[in-house]
């Protein structure tokens, strides 16, 4: 059936809010690589991001008829990917060690990193030296472009300590965006 | 009186019979919620009969190929049915699913 | 950014402008607006914001597509009784047998009846079933040769391949659904209306160009 594997978001999202299985599959594959790669960057962690998306996969599926613009389905499902991932990460540092996330863990190695542009090299490494709280907010406000509300009702946390992360964040990048033009 | 292991034998013949019968394409649990609550104790080696058998009912949750005639799939699913068993079983059959064949391969 | 005066000479801090940023800039501040340091910050980090989805897009792009094994176990997770609506009984059922189909089964097949015509793929599929006059609902002791059946008014709206001759299309979609309820479900087909939602471009697959311009 060829013609749903080309179909749109939006006609994909509609049928699937229907009970389309098969429209549900497309709508997976097209985006599961891009929801895992959200995933990793908030999580750390290959196995917390894939059970992230997964769940989240799960969930969207009884959500779907909630969807009011079927044409936003890709960031509606990294809204819940965010909710999953961040769920974890919470439930990680209750249970064990907070220093236990592997920088490395991206879908690159080291061959692949090299074709990188420097400057996303750069952003990378520079991201990695936040506090985990202030990559995260950083994640979810400039990747999936959850409001300050949304990210304060996410990470429970006031509005002012979002504004402040996201702040920290950024007096940080910069700091170091200037050192690589100077380099 | 059938003890449980002996539903759950009779549920797994029933199983294979049915998925045999021409035009159905695949069974689905006929009792969700249970299969569920079961599933999350059983060892998971042995699968879940789809089937359920409760006293002389079965019930069935079948996917059916929309290219065939339905009233003559549901005939050849009760035949198959009661030849496991008997002809005195009722059968209580939904179709959950209408799908062309080649949609099931996913 | 250690200056008294904030950044520049705006009098604003980079947390203020960070703030300022994610706002969109409205309300406008005009100490802001006007202050060339303020305006090249704000540049960064709008930089930093687009730098970091390339990011992602590009960590996405190197990983290997989702395996079809994980594909297929999460649509054996997802739950199937949240879309089955009402079970639609055969009228011929009688106590010893007894035989419905699911309200979604029925969308589900015609779905795919309409999706079955070239050029056609299809959306939102509605669907009402009236009780035939006279019957009961199981069906049982009836004792009519041919039980009345139970009627299906079905919506469908499509989006048709340009090129395709519209009426045409509707029409044979039409026909499929109404040829699809008699072979498979215990409906009489009633009033089916198709309406032609949109149009596609034929086999995107085949043609990156055209996708680039629906985007």
């Amino acid at each position: 059936m060829s013609g749903l594997d080309s179909a749109a978001d939006a006609l994909l999202a509609q049928r699937a809010a229907d009970g389309d299985e098969l429209a549900f599959a497309v709508l997976v594959r097209r985006h599961a690589s891009y929801l895992r790669a959200f995933a990793l960057r908030l999580t750390r962690s290959g196995a917390d991001a894939d059970d992230a998306v997964q769940d989240a996969l799960i969930t969207a599926w009884d959500k779907l008829p909630e969807l009011r613009d079927p044409r936003q389905v890709r960031g509606w499902l990294a809204t819940i990917v965010a909710r999953k991932a961040t769920d974890r990460i919470r439930a990680r540092r209750v249970a064990d060690d907070i220093d236990d996330h592997e920088p490395a863990a991206t879908a690159s190695g080291p061959e692949e990193r090299a074709e990188l542009s420097q400057q996303m090299r750069e952003l990378t490494a520079a991201l990695d030296e936040l506090p985990d709280e202030v990559r995260i907010t950083w994640t979810l406000r400039e990747v999936s472009g959850a409001s300050y509300d949304e990210i304060a009702a996410r990470l429970d946390v006031p509005v002012s300590t979002v504004r402040g992360r996201l702040a920290r964040a950024r007096a940080h990048l910069l700091e170091r965006m200037m050192e690589w033009r100077r380099s | 009186m059938s003890d449980p292991a002996q539903l759950a034998a009779t549920a797994a013949r029933i199983d294979d019979a049915v998925a045999a019968v021409p035009g159905v394409m695949r069974l689905f649990p006929a009792d969700s919620a249970a299969q569920r609550a079961l599933a999350q104790v059983a060892d998971r080696e042995t699968p879940l009969p789809n089937a359920a058998v409760r006293g002389d009912v079965v019930e069935l949750s079948i996917g059916v190929d929309a290219v065939a005639s339905a009233r003559e799939v549901l005939a050849a699913v009760t035949e198959a049915v009661r030849a496991v068993a008997g002809p005195d079983a009722r059968v209580r059959i939904r179709i959950a699913r209408l799908a062309a064949g080649a949609a099931d391969a996913v | 950014m250690t200056e008294t005066n904030g950044i520049g000479d705006s009098g604003y801090d980079l947390e203020a402008l960070s703030a300022y940023a994610d706002r969109g800039r409205t309300p406008a501040i005009a100490a802001i607006d006007a202050d060339p340091e303020c305006l090249a910050v704000l540049d960064s980090i709008e930089r930093l914001g687009t730098l970091t989805r390339e990011l992602v897009a590009d960590d996405a792009e190197r990983m290997p597509p989702p395996d079809e094994n994980w594909i297929r176990a999460l649509l054996e997770s997802i739950t199937r009784e949240v879309r089955a609506g009402r079970d639609i009984p055969f009228p011929e059922s009688d106590d010893t047998a007894r035989f419905v189909v699911t309200e979604g089964a029925v969308r589900q097949l015609l779905r795919e009846a309409g999706d079955a015509v070239p050029g056609v793929l299809v959306g939102r599929v509605g669907l009402r079933v009236t009780a035939a006059p006279g019957a009961g609902d199981d069906g049982s002791g009836t004792t009519e040769a041919t039980p009345a059946l139970d009627r299906a008014d079905v919506d469908v709206r499509i989006s048709v391949a340009h090129g395709t001759p519209l009426a045409a299309a509707a029409d044979a979609v039409r026909a499929a659904a109404s040829a699809a309820l008699l072979r498979s479900t215990p409906l009489e087909p009633g009033a089916i209306d198709v309406t032609i939602d949109d149009i596609h471009l034929p086999d995107i697959a085949a043609d990156p160009a055209a996708e680039e311009e629906r985007a």
